[in-house]
């Protein structure tokens, strides 16, 4: 026997291209500022968390948005470096013999097929609660650990190469690329670190061309490659290596030149041992004018009011076509009641009350609303899945 | 007014009554003033009368659909005309058939889910195995390989077959029908009627039926014609 539903089903199947229109236009409506509100969600959710995470970040003066993009998102390049000197005085302050922070140094200046290279020190990792699901941490000059994404998107894994890229064509002067040597893949973390690949301070400087080693070229090497010996000199093709690569074997000879203090460092962590420690570093820190001390979440909600000032205007957009749409379907709806008007006055006449009438109509109108959420919905997830996917977002 | 021999009492139709019925529709010009009308349990009665004379007004006064402007209609001993709306459209789910010229099935629905429709709009009525109706009515009608197809795939015979279904698939005791062989041809019309008589005469229903067509007349026991200037129903 068929009730009040099934014939709301009835009539929503017999009518299918309406039918179809209708949730097409319910789920246009709703899925775009769902999927908007759905990201917004989300994404502040991942970015205030790493920023609520990070305490304080010191850099060279300049842009403090910046800073905090490089920092916590690996994005931008500050104008200006700070040296690991500063890095090292941050961890020295002290307050009755006892030190006020832990500062982890961050150099970031390169990629690595195109993932932002990270220089930092080990203690990055168990700061940003990040654990190795295969390999190690990097622990010699040369070894990389990769995020998870990165290892998925190029396909690396532990005891495979990764190049770093020419970020200088013209420069003639420039470095090789480094042959970098995956000890480590990163479990996923849903952050940026997914998306990066870090390394040793020491490495990202001999990427940068400040710390280099020497080939030799001897007998053992190809004829083709040498191309002339003179008094306590060899000339060798610029054929030789299209990179460089740090082995057990050459990596004794890979040095530094130039003050240890002076090496670059683009920004420093700082991670006081409590609030009182945190409290007094600030306000040291605040009177030097070498060094930019932000707090991320500060920064961060400065940026977030401009992108929610903006949001704003997209919902009031949202709301006008949103209203618009929703006259349309009130007017497809109407019309629809119009043209089923002789059908009511039959089950009128047969003995059906405007009540159950109306509760039939109304059961058919949830149905078809229904359907245009589930579509909405559905379309978002997939959507924003995708978004991920493709994106990373 | 013409009048034929009333037809013999049946225990299981409805004795209907309508006493100095006047009704105007509100804002028209047509208007129904009958003095007395007189159906007897199981009778057949004809409504003849040029249009706007009031025949489809006074079926749906009888049926509790119109509430006259003065005037009874007793349906056995029930004054049904001064009962509210809401009692009205109970008594005529339950126990009044209703058969229109133009079919009013819904197109959406399959030929069983429009027999069955009364007992969709009350689901008590489909109690006590009187649901099992359906296919049995359909079968009478020869309905019954056309139960899972929609309206729009039936001719006009089969239509109104299915509209007849629908209107004694609950066992009323009174069965009004309003032309229901206006929109067909002669031949099947009377095939319709046929089966409609025949579904009646089984059980016993009471039966009134408006048409244009005076050849039909034979075929009832009573005639009320609204273009008589002699006031009253016939009998």
């Amino acid at each position: 026997m068929i009730g009040p539903v099934s014939l709301a089903l009835r009539s929503i199947t017999h009518h299918r291209v309406r039918t179809l229109l209708l949730v097409l236009c319910i789920a246009l409506v709703a899925a775009l500022p769902l999927a908007i509100q759905l990201l917004m969600l989300r994404h502040e959710s991942t970015i205030t968390t790493r920023a609520t995470d990070t305490p304080l970040v010191v850099g060279a003066p300049g842009s403090r948005f910046d800073l905090l993009l490089h920092s916590l998102y690996f994005r931008t390049t500050p104008a200006r470096t700070l040296s690991l000197a500063d890095a090292e005085r941050i961890g020295e302050e002290r307050i009755e013999e006892r030190p006020l922070a832990t500062a982890i140094p961050l150099f970031l200046d390169d990629t690595a097929r195109g993932h932002p290279l990270v220089g930092t020190t080990l203690d990055y990792f168990p700061f940003r609660g990040l654990q190795v699901s295969r390999g190690t941490l990097p622990q010699l000059l040369g070894d990389a650990v990769v995020g998870e994404e990165v290892a998925e998107s190029l396909g690396v894994g532990v005891g495979d190469p990764l190049l770093t890229d020419s970020g200088r064509l013209y420069d003639i002067g420039s470095t090789y690329p480094l042959r970098l040597r995956i000890v480590g893949v990163l479990a996923r973390s849903g952050g940026p670190d997914d998306r990066a690949v870090f390394t040793s301070l020491r490495t990202t400087w001999v990427v940068r061309g400040l710390g280099h080693g020497h080939e030799s070229l001897d007998a053992d090497s190809d004829p083709a490659l040498l191309l002339g010996t003179g008094e306590g000199a060899v000339t060798a093709s610029a054929a030789v290596r299209t990179w460089t690569e740090i082995t057990d074997e050459n990596r004794s000879s890979f040095h530094f030149h130039g003050e240890a203090d002076a090496w670059p460092v683009s920004a420093i962590i700082v991670v006081p041992r409590d609030p009182r420690s945190g409290t007094i570093l600030r306000a040291r820190l605040s009177v030097d004018p070498l060094l930019e001390s932000i707090e991320p979440r500060e920064v961060l909600d400065e940026t977030l009011s401009i992108v929610l000032r903006v949001k704003r205007f997209f919902d009031a957009n949202t709301l006008l076509v949103g209203t618009a749409t929703a006259l349309l379907l009130i007017l497809v709806f109407a019309l629809d009641w119009k043209v089923r008007q002789r059908e009511r006055e039959t089950l009128l006449k047969i003995g059906a009350s405007r009540g159950w009438i109306l509760r039939v109509a109304t059961i058919e109108l949830l149905l078809i609303l229904g359907a245009g959420a589930f579509v909405a919905v559905g379309s978002v997830i997939l959507g924003v899945l995708a978004l991920d996917r493709t994106f990373g977002i | 007014m013409s009048s034929a021999t009333p037809g013999t009492p049946h225990l299981r139709g409805a004795r209907v009554r309508c006493e100095e019925l006047g009704f105007r529709h509100p804002g028209g010009d047509s208007s129904l003033s009958l003095a007395s009308v007189d159906l007897e349990p199981g009778s057949r009665t004809a409504v003849i009368g040029p249009s706007g004379s009031g025949k489809t007004t006074l079926l749906h006064l009888i049926a509790g659909i119109l509430s006259p402007d003065r005037g009874t209609v007793t349906l056995d001993d029930e004054v049904i005309s001064g009962l509210p709306e809401a009692a009205r459209r109970r008594r005529r789910l339950a126990g009044i058939g209703l058969v229109f010229q133009e079919f009013e099935l819904l197109e959406h629905l399959s030929v069983r889910e429009n027999i069955s429709l009364p007992f969709a709009i009350d689901p008590a009525l489909g109690s006590e195995g009187r649901s099992g109706r359906v296919e049995e009515l359909a079968g009478r009608l020869g309905l019954g390989p056309l139960l899972r197809r929609h309206p729009r795939r039936l001719s006009h015979g089969e239509r109104q077959r299915v509209a007849i279904a629908r209107a004694l698939v609950v066992g009323p005791r009174l069965l009004l029908a309003d032309e229901p062989t206006g929109n067909l041809d002669p031949r099947t019309g009377a095939v319709v009627l046929d089966q409609l008589f025949a579904e009646a005469e089984r059980a016993g229903t009471t039966v009134l039926v408006v048409t244009h067509d005076h050849s039909l007349l034979a075929r009832f026991e009573q005639v009320i014609d609204l273009e008589s200037p002699e006031p009253g129903g016939g009998s």
